[in-house]
């Protein structure tokens, strides 16, 4: 569990996000939505103990200090320099690197866990292939693989579907989904994409005006607070069980 | 020719300099290539330039005060500024600039005046005592041993910073080691070698390897072999020929460079 202990969050002595209480729950797939420069970002890198908090406490009472270790990050794939010469295996293996300890080497062991890591997601014929030369769905599911070999239990991605096209989107999606089953992962995730969330988070946090709201998916996607936070008129249809949030152009 | 190996004892100890240089700063060239820190290895060079141009007017010892300026300049050159007016590339930009001023307006009130300053650009092969060599090994056998105990810490936060941070790694600790370290062998190599060879085994040994490589050991092992042999050929060149041997060397460092080029392009296109 993450505890939100009436945190500030911001920028030298400038809050961006003010009087943050509430709890991400073990288990959770939490979904952190809001516009542009509302402090998605922001409040990702508190997370993951990057930005300290202006005020109050951010608490991981399941772990104490050593969270930082149970959680694997997954990056922009587009945040990776691409000019660093890596295969898709040795990607991966760094996942491993602060468990393997500072100066020993990867031993068996660890190869046989980034080796079923690529089985798992699907990457084992590209183990090694260079990783600038993958496609952005192949990079994504590398840097998954990444936070995953670390035996996480809880899985932060950053915008894990940006700048792909619809069929890399449900592949990463669905994967993501897969991977919160089989391992009981708590998932935050951050996208500005609503269609995405919606479909597949189950607790749902909109950045409005400099705070959060959140609750169950179902409740906070309302036709009036999306038109509220994002200034727009929204349609949320019901398309074969699956919700879709239509903007009205004209309205 | 025969000249040459005749009077190779009297260049001995010159000649090793320059190879213990080329080692230690093509291995770093990876790191500053991949890192993408190039401008900063070039301002920490001027730094260090500067703390020899100070050694030279108040007679203090070269290689300490280039390591003390050297240390400072890496200080600076890799905070992370939280100041969003300014980036970080202007900062090293106006070090460098700064650094260069500070060197020739030193210089300029020494009693050698332009030599000093030749010197400090192409360096000077009669410093490279018996004593200085003793004194690189050990640096540089130290600087080995870090980046072989460590080798994980120094890939990861050169591959992807923020992750490593995330990971529960003192991300920042292990760029400023491997700063120093970058810092250490400047330090070094400046008052043999000089600006301008530093800094080409810095940029360009790596520059080759990753053009011909897409593995990282290899592009250390070529980063390496390109900037012995180029340091080779260059003094063996500058003797034939009766050039500075600095420039001599970097010349061959960027024929070299040229001529990978089509290996490349076949590489990529076949």
């Amino acid at each position: 569990m993450i505890e939100f202990n009436n945190v500030d969050l911001g920028y030298g002595k400038n809050p961006v996000l003010t009087s943050l209480n509430f709890n991400i729950q073990t288990g959770d797939f939490f979904g952190i939505v809001g516009p542009n420069g509302a402090g998605k970002t922001t409040l990702l890198k508190a997370i993951l103990g990057l930005l300290k908090p202006i005020k109050g406490e951010i608490m991981f009472p399941d772990h104490g200090k050593g969270y930082r270790k149970m959680i694997g990050y997954v990056p922009q794939h587009a945040s990776v320099d691409e000019i660093f010469p890596i295969t898709v295996l040795e990607m991966v293996l760094m996942g491993r690197y602060e468990k393997i300890g500072i100066i020993k080497k990867p031993k068996e062991k660890d190869y046989e866990i980034v080796k079923e890591m690529l089985k798992n997601i699907g990457m084992e014929n590209l183990a090694s292939k260079n990783y600038r030369e993958l496609s952005g769905g192949q990079k994504q599911r590398t840097l998954i693989a990444r936070a995953m070999v670390g035996e996480p239990n809880t899985l932060i991605l950053d915008e894990p579907v940006e700048g792909m096209d619809i069929h890399g989107e449900i592949t990463i999606m669905e994967l993501i989904k897969s991977l919160h089953a089989e391992y009981k992962l708590t998932v935050i995730l951050v996208s500005h994409d609503l269609n995405i969330v919606a479909n597949y988070v189950k607790t749902l946090s909109i950045i409005d005006k400099n705070t959060l709201k959140l609750g169950p998916v179902d409740s906070m996607l309302s036709e009036e607070t999306l038109a509220k936070v994002y200034g727009i008129k929204v349609k949320i249809a019901n398309i074969s069980g699956q919700k879709a949030i239509i903007s009205k152009l004209n309205e | 020719m025969n000249d040459f190996f005749i009077n190779l004892e009297f260049f001995k100890y010159s000649i090793i300099c320059s190879l213990l240089v080329a080692l230690v700063c093509s291995y770093l060239s990876v790191y500053i290539v991949l890192k993408r820190i190039v401008f900063v290895s070039v301002a920490v060079t001027q730094v260090s330039s500067a703390g020899i141009a100070l050694a030279f007017i108040t007679g203090l010892n070269p290689t300490l005060t280039s390591l003390l300026f050297t240390f400072l300049g890496v200080a600076i050159f890799s905070t992370r500024f939280a100041e969003r007016r300014l980036s970080n590339e202007s900062i090293i930009g106006m070090g460098f600039v700064v650094a260069s001023a500070i060197t020739i307006l030193l210089v300029s009130k020494s009693a050698k005046g332009i030599h000093e300053i030749d010197d400090l650009l192409f360096g000077n092969v009669l410093v490279a005592t018996p004593y200085q060599i003793y004194l690189m090994a050990i640096i540089i056998v130290c600087i080995f041993i870090v980046h072989f105990l460590f080798y994980k810490k120094f890939t990861s936060i050169t591959l992807d910073f923020e992750m490593a941070r995330t990971s529960g790694m003192n991300a920042r600790f292990w760029e400023l080691m491997l700063y120093l370290t970058i810092g250490a062998a400047i330090s070094i190599g400046i008052r043999t070698a000089g600006n301008l060879l530093i800094t080409s085994f810095l940029i360009i040994p790596a520059a080759n390897g990753l053009l011909i490589s897409n593995k990282i050991r290899t592009v250390f092992i070529i980063a390496i072999s390109v900037s012995i042999t180029s340091a080779c050929i260059g003094f063996f060149l500058s003797y034939i020929l009766d050039l500075p041997t600095s420039p001599c060397i970097v010349a061959t460092l960027f024929i070299i460079l040229c001529l990978t080029l089509p290996f490349r392009f076949l590489k990529t296109n076949l």
